[in-house]
């Protein structure tokens, strides 16, 4: 079963204010920001205001739109509430993001009845306790219940029953699979494959000639296979990577200010880190230039490390290895990987014990008066990010939910 | 649509087991009815819990905000219509 919630984000503020029910409504950053559209109201999607699009351009397609700056942690709130609903009525609960979770019932039909009758009981719990629509898709696998919660909405309830599952792929575009992206699209596309009938059908070998190994994937995909299980939040890996990126407020070819965010997203990636007790030797710096052009290079080095300076400065390596800028800067983002569980290391240095009682002493003043209640000076210089958030999901039994993306920068 | 206000209010509450429910809050000495919650949540500042509600008079919707460790109040934001 797949729970999406519908318009996520501009939902909970149309619930939390009734001036803004049945208006187009689009959540992003702050107004007086370059921001994206985090989610926009259904009303707002019928001008064609999408996820991801400019607010110029958003603004453009719908004028009349009220733009709701985001409250990241209204959402994440909303979301743990949601899990603990969802929780209600399986413990096999995978969280695919913010708002959207697998969930396994099938151990769970002696109690609460059929997987339509548990996916209503959801749906009236969700409205009930929270006022807020979902989507749901019932299928025999994950990727074909991902494909039914998309087939209505709002407010949907969809099931697929496996002997339907061969029409349904017949005409279905293949970018309608999750998992499949434009690119891929594009690809399968220029081979003469459009539909998941004609991706099901593809012979293997072409897939692998062109695609590689995930050429066996892609045919299970147009097959409407998936032997991926649930994975509940409570049974999830290890962390691979911790990151943070930030789209600037203007594209700029300032370097002190692209040094100055950096050192902000290293302190907060750093910040992570030590909460999770981890450490990590590979730093990844990415930029995304004023053409949307993104890329990103790392660096590895000997040393574990989970100091924001430490990271700041790898990534600073990084930002001289690639010279000068050739176009201005719209988005700065810093990643640690490579990543090894510390639960506290040991020092024979007399230096590097002054350093872990220091950052000890920060962490704990920070831990009781919020984030960036002590921070390097640099970060006195007026900074516009304000408000950075990760780009990872990680599973909440670990810490909370505030590492979610509410926002796409 | 929303304005930042951050200033402390007066608040009369039921509090029952784990809920707590704003009835009124008195706001530069005018007192608002709280005629709904429309939603709540929470958030943390450090190691300070902070219950925010979104309520409406009636004909405005403003955020108030109840911090647990200080046991005080206020009015995050308010929106008013125009």
């Amino acid at each position: 079963m797949h729970v999406d919630m519908n318009a996520f984000f501009a939902s909970i503020e149309q619930k939390a204010n009734p001036r803004l029910r049945n208006k187009p409504i689009i959540v992003g950053g702050s107004p007086h920001s370059r921001t994206v559209v985090a989610t926009a109201s259904y009303e707002a999607r019928e001008y064609g205001v999408k996820t991801g699009m400019s607010l110029i351009e958003a603004r453009r397609l719908c004028p009349q739109a009220i733009l709701v700056e985001g409250n990241s942690a209204k959402y994440i709130d909303t979301s743990l509430e949601i899990i603990k609903i969802l929780n209600k009525f399986t413990d096999q609960v995978e969280i695919f993001s913010i708002d959207e979770a697998f969930l396994d019932v099938t151990g769970s039909q002696a109690l609460f009845g059929k997987p339509v009758e548990i996916a209503r009981k959801i749906k009236e719990r969700l409205r009930k306790k929270l006022g807020l629509t979902c989507s749901i898709g019932i299928a025999p696998n994950k990727l074909l219940a991902k494909l039914a919660s998309e087939m209505e909405k709002p407010d949907g309830l969809v099931e697929i029953e496996e002997e339907e599952v061969p029409k349904i792929l017949t005409s279905l575009p293949v970018e309608k699979l999750c998992g499949i992206g434009e690119k891929t699209a594009s690809h399968l596309s220029q081979l003469g494959i459009r539909s998941a009938e004609e991706l099901g059908n593809a012979p293997v070998d072409f897939l692998v000639h062109h695609f590689g190994i995930i050429g066996h994937l892609l045919r299970q995909m147009g097959k409407g296979r998936d032997g991926s299980r649930v994975v509940s939040y409570t049974e999830e890996g290890e962390v691979k990577s911790m990151g943070h990126s930030y789209t600037l407020p203007g594209d700029t070819w300032d370097m002190e200010m692209i040094r100055t965010v950096l050192l902000r997203l290293s302190e907060q990636v750093g910040r992570r880190l030590r909460k999770g007790g981890y450490r990590g030797r590979r730093v990844t710096l990415v930029l995304r230039y004023s053409d949307f052009f993104t890329f990103s290079r790392d660096l590895s080095i000997s040393d574990y490390i989970d100091y924001g300076v430490d990271i700041y400065y790898v990534a600073l390596r990084i930002l001289k290895r690639i010279g000068r800028l050739n176009k201005a800067v719209r988005l700065v983002g810093v990643k640690v990987s490579n990543l090894i569980f510390d639960s506290g290391q040991l020092y024979l240095l007399e230096s590097y014990k002054k350093r872990e009682a220091l950052m000890g002493a920060i962490d704990r003043i920070n831990d009781k008066f919020g984030e960036f209640t002590l921070h390097p000076c640099r970060l006195l210089m007026e900074t516009p990010c304000e408000k950075i958030f990760p780009y990872r999901i990680p599973p909440p039994q670990r810490k909370s939910l505030s590492h979610l993306t509410p926002f796409p920068t | 649509m929303y304005e930042v206000i951050e200033e402390p209010i007066h608040v009369g509450a039921i509090f029952k087991g784990s809920k707590i429910k704003p009835r009124w809050f008195i706001w530069k000495k005018r007192k608002y009815p709280i005629r709904d919650i429309t939603f709540r949540w929470q958030d943390r500042k450090g190691e300070e819990n902070l219950l925010y509600f979104s309520v409406s008079d009636g004909v405005n919707t403003y955020e108030i905000c109840f911090n647990q460790k200080s046991l005080n109040w206020f009015l995050s934001k308010v929106s008013i219509e125009g």
